[in-house]
């Protein structure tokens, strides 16, 4: 029996599904709510966003997010039914994580 | 040996009752916590090219459209947020003694800190 | 009323259903009404039942659609009705309600359900002493009655044959916990494999249906964390090593 290397991302997804939990309805209300509606200026996020901390912050909570929505997505595919091509959806499905940490990653430090 | 009829599934079984339905929405706020963490990324990305590109963003973040898909997403994260914190003492179970330490012990952990953290980004945006 | 799926090996190419009435008693189970139907109507109907008291764990069936014991799901509950009445999903159908158990069964042996001492200690040194809180560690997980119900509850075995499914993992789990058992690293091969625990989403149907309440998804969740923990130190010097 073949040693199985989804305990790599798994830990990856419990990460970001508890990170999630613990941060991303706080932010929607933030970002979807507060900000539309004028109670937060321009000066105060800039001061949040470009502190070292603050950037560092929105790179984490990023790489979790798209590592825990990868995970789970990958296997609601095949609980959908889609059970052919599992190593191809994989690659696309966690390259397209990547892709959007290394995006993130670009906007946050350049 | 006589003839089997062979085992079925269903291809839709997630629609079959409420349990399943509830477990493919559950599923499913990823997506929408994904999509949202990329809405957000652009607005800092905007914040960083100056209070202009900012403005523009913040009427993109006004319209109709953006507020109903942020208020989805909430709904999809408080799902995503409530399920989490119940699955937590499934997966660890601590025994003290001869006794397990109570599941909703350990759920009501999780919610207080959801609570104070929530407090937290909130108040580091609006002080 | 009641919606009884039946199939005939011989001369059917699909299961079909037939309607009996059968008289409404408020203490009845379907049980009642399979056994009424049985001797009033068609002695041919075959279906699997014992205890009739939730332990033996041989009647489950689907009705209206949910896998339970059929000795413990009341007549009154599925009022007005019609009670549909399928075999457990998830299994081939020999005959009527009766399904082939030999995938489950395989599967229970394969995760060499039993304690697996490196050495025995001679019967003379007495017994393996147990604390209460070592036995609370699996007593949980021991009260399996085999009934299936969560395999037919689970999905992903519904289109993964090859998952070792709820009941044979959360077997594995409660003599992994078992503190008299050293089997541990004979078992983690085949549950800790892409078939075993990994196969599972956690929808968490097979811990709702589980008439003894097992928590086989629990079971399966701790035994994640567990895999985990060995994966990541397997890379360190006096970790265990990967197979």
């Amino acid at each position: 029996m073949r040693a199985s290397n989804e305990p790599f991302f798994w830990s990856m997804f419990s990460a970001g599904g508890m990170v999630a939990a613990m941060v991303i309805p706080a932010l929607i209300i933030v970002t979807g709510f507060l900000l539309p509606a004028g109670a937060i200026g321009f000066d105060r996020l800039n001061t949040v966003l470009t502190n070292p901390i603050g950037r560092f912050v929105v790179l984490g909570i990023t790489f979790l997010v798209f590592a825990h929505a990868a995970h789970r997505l990958r296997h609601t595919m095949i609980d959908l039914g889609v059970t052919q091509f599992r190593l191809q959806i994989a690659v696309a499905i966690y390259g397209l994580a990547l892709g959007g940490v290394i995006w993130t990653a670009i906007v946050v430090f350049a | 040996m006589s003839k089997q009829y062979p085992r079925q599934h269903s291809s839709t079984w997630y629609l079959a009752r409420w349990p399943y339905r509830l477990f493919m929405l559950r599923e499913l706020s990823a997506v929408f916590m994904a999509v949202y963490v990329v809405l957000m990324v652009i607005m800092v990305s905007r914040i960083y090219e100056g209070q202009d590109a900012y403005e523009d963003y913040r009427d993109f973040l006004k319209s109709p459209f953006v507020i109903v898909f942020h208020l989805i997403a909430l709904a999809f994260a408080l799902l995503h947020s409530i399920t989490w914190f119940q699955a937590v003492p499934r997966a660890i179970r601590i025994r003290r003694g001869e006794e397990f330490v109570p599941p909703q012990a350990l759920i009501g952990t999780h919610i207080l800190a959801w609570f104070g953290i929530s407090v937290v980004i909130i108040g580091i945006f609006l002080i | 009323m009641i919606d009884v799926a039946r199939y005939h090996p011989e001369h059917d190419e699909e299961p079909q259903y037939e309607r009996f009435e059968v008289p409404y008693r408020s203490d009845w189970v379907v049980l009642d009404a399979l056994n009424h139907i049985k001797d009033q109507d068609d002695g041919s109907l075959t279906y699997r039942w014992s205890c009739r008291m939730g332990v033996c764990g041989s009647c489950g069936m689907m009705v209206n659609g949910v896998p339970v014991l059929t000795c413990a799901a009341f007549l009154r509950d599925y009022l007005p009705g019609p009670v549909r009445v399928e075999p457990l999903a998830g299994f081939p159908v020999e005959r009527d309600l009766v399904v082939d158990l030999k995938d489950f069964i395989g599967k229970l042996s394969a995760v060499k359900p039993w304690i697996i001492r490196e050495e025995e200690t001679p019967l003379s040194e007495g017994e393996y002493k147990q604390s209460p809180g070592q036995l609370a560690d699996f007593k949980q997980f021991s009260m399996c009655i085999n009934c299936m119900l969560c395999y037919s509850a689970c999905p992903v075995y519904q289109h993964e044959e090859e998952f070792v499914g709820p009941a044979a993992l959360a077997l594995a789990q409660r003599y992994n916990a078992d503190s008299r058992d050293e089997g541990n690293a004979e078992r983690y091969p085949l549950i800790w494999s892409d078939d075993g625990i990994w196969d599972c989403t956690f929808v968490g149907e097979c811990s709702e249906v589980c008439p003894k309440h097992v928590d086989p998804a629990g079971a399966i969740q701790s035994a994640k964390l567990e895999s985990t923990v060995g994966w990541y130190t397997s890379f360190l010097p006096l970790g265990r090593k990967r197979d």
